[in-house]
């Protein structure tokens, strides 16, 4: 059988991936609607503030930020990273709330690749 | 590099391992004075604790020269040294090391007759935005409290 176009179709890059609003639609029906800010940093020392609501996915925000950062020179936007708070990598599939972003919270991008050994 | 911005940037990246909470009870830093950042290691699987000297001199032109030291700041012998999976850690023969912590982003890895950037075509300037120190403490860090290096 032949399958579909977009089965074929695997996102490349996080913005990709959860740049495109409605791809990434935030559930209605929980959360905390308010705005809220939170800030990112990179390893660098660079930091922007984001403003976003609790029911908005981790992906989304991360999206926005590496486009971000990607637009200001400061990484390589094609890179594969990742959010971590107090030491957790942050599920991109979880809201901010359910991933325990807390209004104020400083979170670190980085990198997702990791050095092998031997 | 100018020493400055080099020290500057490894203080940056220390912060970002401290967010990344590469330093626990089992992996702290011990002095922190640029261009040499000590962390004292503690096996998990056994009774030892090694001292780890990262130079950062001139970073992040160059990676972190990580080795396994003494009290007195000189390479331990072999028998002083990590283990890895219980076996021994590689030696490293143009740099004259019976064993180094043969890890990507890590100045001895570079050098190595096996990675040589003129042989794989990857060198630090591929690795250097993937495998930032803050990553390398990290990843070192890990491999101690996982018990893959002990």
């Amino acid at each position: 059988m032949e399958r579909q176009r977009e089965e074929a179709v695997v996102p490349e890059t996080i913005v990709e991936q959860f740049g495109d609003e409605a791809a990434a639609a935030p559930q209605p029906e929980a959360g905390d609607k308010r705005k809220h800010d939170v800030t990112i940093k990179l390893s660098s020392g660079a930091d922007h503030s984001f403003a976003y609501r609790g029911d908005e996915l981790v992906g989304k925000l991360l999206a926005d930020a590496v486009k971000y950062f990607g637009d200001h020179k400061q990484l390589d936007p094609n890179g594969q990273y990742k959010l971590v708070s107090n030491g957790s990598d942050l599920n991109v599939a979880q809201t901010l709330d359910q991933a325990g972003v807390k209004p104020g919270d400083v979170l670190l991008l980085t990198t997702q690749a990791k050095p092998t050994d031997g | 590099m100018i020493a400055e911005i080099s020290r500057e940037i490894v203080g940056r990246e220390i912060e970002a391992a401290h967010m990344l909470v590469a330093f626990h009870d089992g992996f702290a830093i011990e002095s922190d004075v640029y261009p040499e950042l000590f962390v004292l290691a503690k096996s998990t699987r056994r009774d030892a604790i090694f001292r780890l000297r990262f130079d950062v001199s001139n970073y992040d032109e160059e990676p972190p020269q990580v080795r396994v030291v003494d009290a007195d700041g000189n390479e331990v012998a072999s028998s002083k040294f990590p283990l890895l999976n219980n076996g021994a850690f590689p030696n490293h023969n143009l740099a004259g090391l019976p064993h180094f912590l043969c890890l990507q982003g890590v100045r001895d890895y570079y050098t190595h007759e096996n990675h040589l950037p003129s042989k794989t075509g990857l060198g630090w300037e591929q690795h250097r935005r993937l495998f930032p120190l803050s990553v390398v403490l990290k990843t070192i860090s890990d491999k101690f409290r996982n018990g893959d290096w002990h």
